[in-house]
C-alpha cells in the first residue's frame, strides 16, 4: 500500500500507477467494508425479525371476530379465497370466515401468528395454502424467498447462501426485518383497522398472452429443483406444529391455469408429485389434511388473471369449490 | 436511470467507462463518440419519446448556429432561436401555470393541459440560450455536431446540471491528451464518493423531517413551532446536501471521463451576506443569470435604481427557473429584495467606512441564514397557504387543533425504529445541529479534493486535503459502502424537478 502515497516531486508515470492503484484499493476496500456492514446489519436483521410480517399483522384485527373458519398461506389464498361467500356456503354469519393469507406467505409466519394469540386459533379450522417455491432450495429470489426461513439461517449462511447474486434476497429481509419489528411494536395486529372483504383482494385483469409462460415444469418456482434443504425443513415443521394450536389444520395445494397439461408435462408432474408427497407424509404424520386441487370443475381459462391466480370472476367458481372439498 | 440506482452504478457506469477506455485506446474522438451515445441512451432510458425532444432541440440549435456564420444573418436568426428555446421552455413548464394565473386574474375556464416535463429541459435549453447569445456577440460557431451534442446532453450534468458554457466544454472535447486520465479518474471517484454519500447518507435522512411535515401544511393543517423550526431547519440542510451531492456527483463521473465540469457549490451557509450566498450557491446558475440577464439588462451601469430593478427583475425570474408556480415568485423575489438590502447597506457602510468586528462578522452570518430558511419556506411548500401556514408557526402562530402529528418513527436510511414523538424531534434536533456543524466547520469538496476547474480556485488549501493514500482510500470506501445501502430508499434529487 505504499505505493498508494504520491509526493510532489514524483513523475508523472509513477502518479498514474499510484492513482491506478488507488482506485483499485478503493474499490476493494469498498467491498470489504460492504461486506462488514452487512454482516452487521444482518446480524442486527436477525435480532429484530418478527415472524409475522407487516402484510400479516394488517390483516390479524380480523381475528377480532373469532372465526371458525380461518383461510391463510400465500396469494393462491389471498386472491382466491372469498370469505363471506364461503360464510354463506356454510350457513354462518360474516365475520366466521376470514382470509389472512397475504403474497408468498409462509406457514411459519401463521404459526408465528397462531402462538401470539392462541384463543382466536385454538377452535377454528385452519385452511393454509402452500406453494412449490417454500419448500424448493433452488428458489432464491427475493420477492418470494420465506423471510422467516431466511431468519433461522444465521448471518454467515445467509452470507455464503445469497451472495453474491442473490443480495436483492438479503436486502429485503433487512428492509422486512424492521418493517416487521416496527408493526409489532405498534401492535398492527391489535389496532390496524379491519381489511375490506374479510381479507379477500381480487385480481380484476387478465394478462396478456405474450406474459404466459410456456409450461410449467420449468417455471421459477420448480428452478433447481431440491425439497430437502432448509425451507422444507422448517415449513414442514411449522405445519406440523399448528396441528396442536388449531381446532383443525387443512393444507391445500392450488391449482394452475387448466391451459398446463401435467400428462405432457413430465417435469411438473414428477416435481410437484413429490412436493405433494413431501407435504402429504407431513400430513399423516403430524395429523394435518392435506387437500390436492389439481383441477378446479368449471374454472376455465378465462376465470384465470395469470398461470397461477384466478380473476375476480373465478374467485366464487374457486371459493365454492374449496369449500366443498373441507371436512368439517 | 438515478446516479443513487443501482443500475446506474452497477450496470450503466461499468459499461460506459469500459466502453470509453477501450475507445480512447482507439482515438480521442472515439471516446467523445462512445460518451455521446451513452449520454442520449441514459436520457432515453427515462422515456424514450423525451429523447426525440432533445436530439430535436440539440439539432435545431446546432443548425441555427451553422446559420449565424452568415454575419448579416447573425442577430436575426440568433434572436428567433432564443425565442424558439424559450416557446420550448414556457410550454413544456409553465403553460399550467399561464392558465392557471389567467383563470384566477379573469376566471375565463382554461383547460389543465397534461405535459409531462421532459428532465433536465431548464438545463439544456438555458445552455444553448447561452451558446446562441454567445455566438450573436462574435463567438466561434460550432460546427462539430458530435462535440456538440455532448456538450448539451453530456450524462454527468444533463439532468441537474451543473449549467456548463459551451466555452468551457467543447474545447476538453477535442483536445487529445489522455496522460493523466488515472489521475483525474482517482480524483474523481473520490468526489463521486463523497457526492454519493452528502445525497443518500445526509439528504435523504433529513428527508424524514421535511416532507410528512410540508405535506400536512399543504393540505390545510397546522403544526406547532418545534415541527416548524425541525421542519425548515431539515429542509434548508437537505436541499443543500441534496443538490450539492449530486452536483459533486456530476464533478466526480466527468472527472472519471477525464472532463472538468464547474463548480456549483462553494459552502453557502457560510456566506455572511446575501450577496455572497449567491457567489456561493448554484454558481452556474447565478453566472449564467449574470451573464445572460442581469448584464444586458443593465446591471449596475444605468444608476442605482435601475440596479435594484434589474436584481428583482433577474431574481423573480431565476425564481421561476425553479418552478412554474407563485411560491417560486415568492422566493425569488425575497431572494430579490434581500440583494438590494444587502447593495444597500454596503454603500451606506462603504460610506460609513466601519470596520467589521467579530459580533458584526457573527450577525452578518446569522441574518443571511436566517433570510435564507425563511426563504426556503415558499421554495419547498406546494401551496402559498402552506408557506404561510408554516411561516407563522416559525413565529409561534401555528399550534392549532389540526397540528401535525408524527407517529414517532424514526428512518435510518429508511430503516424504520420506533421511538416516540419527543425523542424524535430531539434526534432530528440533533441530525440537524450535525449536519450543519458538517457544513460550516468542514472544508467544501472543491477545497477538500483539491479540484480545479478550468479556472483559479478562489479559496485557499486548507490543512485537511485528499491524498491518493490508504487513509482516504478507507475514507471513500466507507462513504460508498454505507451509501450503497442507503440507495435502497430511492428517493429523487431535487432539483430533477426543475
Amino acid at each position: 500500500m505504499s505505493g498508494l502515497s504520491i509526493s510532489k516531486s514524483t513523475s508523472l508515470p509513477r502518479v498514474r500507477t499510484a492513482s491506478a492503484r488507488w482506485i483499485t484499493a478503493a474499490l476493494a476496500l469498498t467491498a470489504l467494508t460492504w461486506l462488514v456492514v452487512l454482516a452487521a446489519l444482518l446480524a442486527i436483521a436477525n435480532r429484530v425479525h418478527d415472524d409475522v410480517p407487516v402484510m400479516l399483522a394488517i390483516k390479524l384485527p380480523l381475528l377480532s371476530s373469532h372465526p371458525e373458519l380461518i383461510f391463510a398461506g400465500e396469494s393462491r389464498t389471498e386472491y382466491q379465497v372469498d370469505p363471506e361467500l364461503a360464510a354463506q356456503l356454510i350457513g354462518k354469519p360474516q365475520g366466521s370466515v376470514v382470509n389472512i393469507a397475504y403474497d408468498a406467505g409462509e406457514p411459519l409466519a401463521v404459526l408465528a401468528a397462531m402462538r401470539r394469540e392462541p384463543d382466536r386459533f385454538r377452535k377454528a379450522h385452519v385452511v393454509v395454502s402452500v406453494v412449490p417455491f417454500l419448500f424448493n432450495e433452488g428458489v432464491r429470489s427475493a420477492a418470494v424467498y420465506p423471510l422467516d426461513v431466511a431468519a433461522r439461517l444465521g448471518v454467515a449462511e445467509q452470507m455464503l447462501s445469497f451472495l453474491p447474486l442473490r443480495v436483492g434476497t438479503l436486502i429485503r429481509f433487512i428492509r422486512e426485518a424492521f418493517a416487521s419489528r416496527l408493526a409489532a411494536d405498534r401492535d398492527v395486529a391489535e389496532t390496524a383497522p379491519q381489511p375490506p372483504l374479510s381479507g379477500l383482494q381480487v385480481l380484476n385483469h387478465t394478462q396478456s398472452e405474450d406474459r404466459w409462460p410456456a409450461d410449467v415444469g420449468s417455471h421459477a418456482h420448480y428452478a433447481s429443483w431440491n425439497i430437502s434443504g432448509a425451507k422444507a425443513r422448517f415449513e414442514i415443521g411449522a405445519l406440523c406444529e399448528m396441528v396442536g394450536l388449531a381446532g383443525k389444520v387443512t393444507v391445500v395445494v392450488p391449482p394452475w391455469a387448466p391451459r398446463y397439461d401435467r400428462a405432457s408435462d413430465s417435469e411438473w408432474r414428477q416435481k410437484d408429485d413429490q412436493y405433494v408427497a413431501l407435504v402429504a407424509d407431513a400430513g399423516r404424520a403430524c395429523g394435518f389434511d392435506v387437500l390436492n386441487i389439481a383441477s378446479v370443475p368449471g374454472l376455465g381459462q378465462g376465470n384465470y388473471a395469470d398461470e397461477m391466480h384466478v380473476n375476480a370472476s373465478g374467485v366464487p367458481i374457486y371459493t365454492r369449490y374449496l369449500v366443498s372439498r373441507l371436512k368439517p | 436511470m438515478l446516479f443513487s440506482s443501482y443500475t446506474f452504478l452497477f450496470q450503466f457506469l461499468p459499461a460506459v467507462a469500459l466502453a470509453f477506455a477501450a475507445a480512447r485506446r482507439h482515438s480521442p474522438r472515439a471516446g467523445i463518440l462512445v460518451l455521446t451515445a451513452a449520454s442520449l441512451f441514459f436520457y432515453g432510458a427515462w422515456r424514450p419519446i423525451y429523447l426525440l425532444l432533445l436530439i430535436a432541440s440539440v439539432a435545431a440549435n446546432f443548425s441555427l448556429g451553422l446559420l449565424m456564420q452568415d454575419p448579416l444573418r447573425r442577430r436575426a436568426v440568433g434572436l428567433v432561436g432564443v425565442a424558439f428555446n424559450l416557446a420550448l421552455l414556457c410550454y413544456y413548464k409553465y403553460t399550467n401555470f399561464i392558465f392557471d394565473s389567467i383563470n384566477m386574474l379573469t376566471g375565463a375556464p382554461l383547460p389543465f393541459v397534461n405535459i409531462v416535463l421532459p428532465l433536465g429541459i431548464s438545463f439544456f435549453t438555458f445552455q444553448q440560450i447561452a451558446y446562441l447569445v454567445d455566438v450573436m456577440r462574435g463567438a466561434p460557431v460550432e460546427r462539430d455536431i458530435v462535440s456538440y451534442t455532448l456538450f448539451v446532453s453530456f450524462f454527468p450534468h444533463l439532468i441537474a446540471g451543473p449549467l456548463v458554457h459551451h466555452a468551457e466544454m467543447i474545447p476538453q472535447f477535442k483536445r487529445g491528451r489522455t496522460s493523466r486520465s488515472a489521475v483525474l479518474a482517482a480524483r474523481g471517484l473520490a468526489i463521486f464518493a463523497a457526492g454519493l454519500f452528502k445525497k443518500v447518507v445526509i439528504a435523504d435522512n433529513l428527508a424524514q423531517f421535511v416532507s410528512p411535515v410540508f405535506a400536512h401544511v399543504d393540505a390545510g393543517g397546522g403544526v406547532t413551532t418545534q415541527w416548524a423550526w425541525l421542519a425548515t431547519l431539515a429542509y434548508t440542510l437537505q436541499i443543500y446536501f441534496d443538490f450539492a451531492g449530486y452536483s459533486d456527483m456530476a464533478v466526480g463521473l466527468a472527472l472519471l471521463f477525464g472532463i472538468r465540469l464547474p463548480v456549483n457549490f462553494r459552502s453557502p451557509y457560510k456566506a455572511m451576506s446575501i450577496i455572497e450566498f449567491w457567489r456561493r450557491w448554484h454558481i452556474t446558475l447565478s453566472r449564467f443569470l449574470r451573464d445572460y440577464l442581469y448584464i444586458p439588462l443593465g446591471g449596475n451601469r444605468l444608476g442605482e435604481q435601475r440596479r435594484y430593478l434589474n436584481l428583482m427583475i433577474t431574481m423573480l425570474l431565476g425564481g421561476l427557473w425553479h418552478g412554474a408556480g407563485w411560491n417560486f415568485l415568492i422566493w425569488g423575489g425575497l431572494h430579490g429584495l434581500s440583494l438590494c438590502v444587502n447593495h444597500l447597506w454596503l454603500a451606506w457602510r462603504r460610506a460609513g467606512a466601519k470596520v467589521r468586528s467579530g459580533p458584526a462578522t457573527i450577525a452578518s452570518w446569522a441574518i443571511t441564514f436566517f433570510v435564507v430558511v425563511i426563504a426556503w419556506v415558499f421554495f419547498r411548500a406546494r401551496t402559498a397557504a402552506g408557506a404561510w401556514q408554516m411561516l407563522g408557526a416559525l413565529f409561534g402562530f401555528g399550534a392549532e387543533s389540526s397540528a401535525y402529528v408524527s407517529p414517532g418513527v424514526l428512518r435510518l436510511m429508511d430503516l424504520p425504529l420506533l421511538v416516540g414523538e419527543k425523542p424524535l424531534l430531539l434526534i432530528g434536533a440533533g441530525m440537524v445541529a450535525l449536519a450543519l456543524a458538517v457544513v460550516l466547520v468542514l472544508p467544501n469538496v472543491p477545497q477538500l479534493y483539491g479540484y480545479r476547474e478550468y479556472r483559479r480556485a478562489p479559496e485557499k488549501e486548507g490543512r485537511l486535503r485528499w491524498r491518493p493514500n490508504l487513509a482516504w482510500a478507507m475514507v471513500s470506501a466507507l462513504a460508498l459502502s454505507i451509501s450503497l445501502f442507503g440507495m435502497w430508499q430511492r428517493l429523487e434529487f431535487l432539483y430533477f424537478q426543475f
